[in-house]
């Protein structure tokens, strides 16, 4: 019993990153309709893990169950977007003001191998590495925030903000992170939490306004 | 968005990241050439063939290692596994070029030929690792981000 749990729940994982990452990516776009059947088939899954993976990315805030109408992907509008910039910020600033204090040499380290792995990857033409390794040095940012609570809270919004940000340019989003993690870096290193809030929060503001200048039909809903 | 596309800065950074991609295709297909070169020099025969082969390795191994080093240049020497894979890369190429340039000159080009075969296997492991990562970000990404 234990092994068919097991592996109906990684089948449900393996469901929900996929469905996450088209979502994310926009190949599955704003308010599309999720068609079970072709969801089934396509993943050779039963009904019950899908609708389980459909209940985990509406807590995530990507779809939309609607009784007797079934799952779609959940709209994305101009002030959804910039709502969850707000929050974003709001959050991550608190991440750095709890976290920084207490950094060591060890984790400015480990911050600065990912930035610069995120450097490499975008230089090189490797914007796909260069977008996980920005994710990565984010986590990295939450890991050592110090509270639970505040690294769940964080996580629960980040895949809206990885889809709001999905929505620039890599050329105009790209740049910016490497601002922000080499302001952070920077700052990290004398534990200069002000320097650090000030820096990064004006790097997630051009972020906010990058994405408030895109055009109204990356919007839908 | 125009503007900022044709800024001369992000063109440069596309040819960039263009000749990264590009670079990056030339290791993949400097591998088999490699291979063939090497193993059709110690046969012995069909000598025009190895001859010919022995060129383009040549031809190939500049093309990758000029296109590295405009692309990344002497990056900071950081302890990443990305790093330690670039500078190897370069002395890879270095030595590469000293194998086959060297054919003539036994034992030293067995030699330069045994440590050659052992650079290739490591800059192999950890190219696979990079282009596994990379399937996994394009996946996680999208595939119009692929390069």
């Amino acid at each position: 019993m234990p092994v068919v749990e097991h592996e109906h729940g990684a089948m449900r994982e393996n469901l929900v990153a996929a469905l996450r990452a088209d979502i994310i990516s926009g190949q599955l776009g704003p308010g599309e309709p999720l068609r079970t059947e072709a969801i089934m088939q396509r993943f050779g899954v039963s009904n019950s893990p899908l609708r389980e993976a459909f209940a985990q990315l509406a807590t995530e805030g990507l779809v939309v169950v609607q009784r007797n109408r079934g799952a779609s992907v959940a709209p994305l509008s101009r002030e959804a977007a910039d709502d969850v910039m707000r929050v974003g910020g709001m959050l991550l600033e608190h991440v750095l003001r709890w976290g920084m204090p207490q950094y060591q040499q060890s984790d400015v380290a480990a911050l600065r191998r990912t930035s610069l792995d995120h450097d490499l990857a975008y230089l090189s033409g490797d914007l796909a590495m260069a977008f996980v390794m920005a994710d990565r040095f984010i986590d990295q940012l939450v890991e050592r925030c110090g509270s639970r609570e505040l690294g769940h809270a964080f996580r629960g919004l980040h895949p809206q903000l990885q889809r709001v940000v999905r929505l620039l340019e890599p050329l105009v989003y790209l740049p910016l992170q490497s601002s922000l993690q080499a302001a952070t870096i920077a700052a990290g290193e004398d534990r200069d939490v002000n320097s650090a809030v000030m820096a990064v929060g004006s790097v997630w503001r051009q972020i906010g306004r990058s994405v408030a200048a895109l055009d109204a039909d990356r919007f839908r809903g | 968005m125009s503007a900022l596309v044709e800024h001369p800065d992000i063109l440069a950074l596309k040819r960039r990241q263009r000749a990264g991609v590009l670079g990056r295709r030339v290791g993949w297909v400097l591998l088999p050439v490699v291979i063939a070169s090497t193993t059709l020099h110690y046969v012995g025969e069909y000598r025009i063939l190895t001859a010919a082969l022995v060129t383009l390795v040549v031809l190939l191994n500049t093309v990758h290692i000029a296109l590295s080093v405009y692309v990344f240049g002497f990056v900071r020497p950081r302890r990443t596994l990305r790093v330690f894979h670039i500078y190897f890369g370069y002395l890879l190429g270095v030595l590469i070029w000293a194998s086959q340039t060297n054919l003539d000159r036994e034992p030293l080009h067995t030699w330069l030929t045994a440590l050659m075969g052992l650079g290739i296997a490591v800059h192999l492991l950890l190219a696979a690792r990079c282009a596994a990562q990379r399937r996994a970000a394009q996946h996680a990404w999208g595939r119009a981000l692929s390069g």
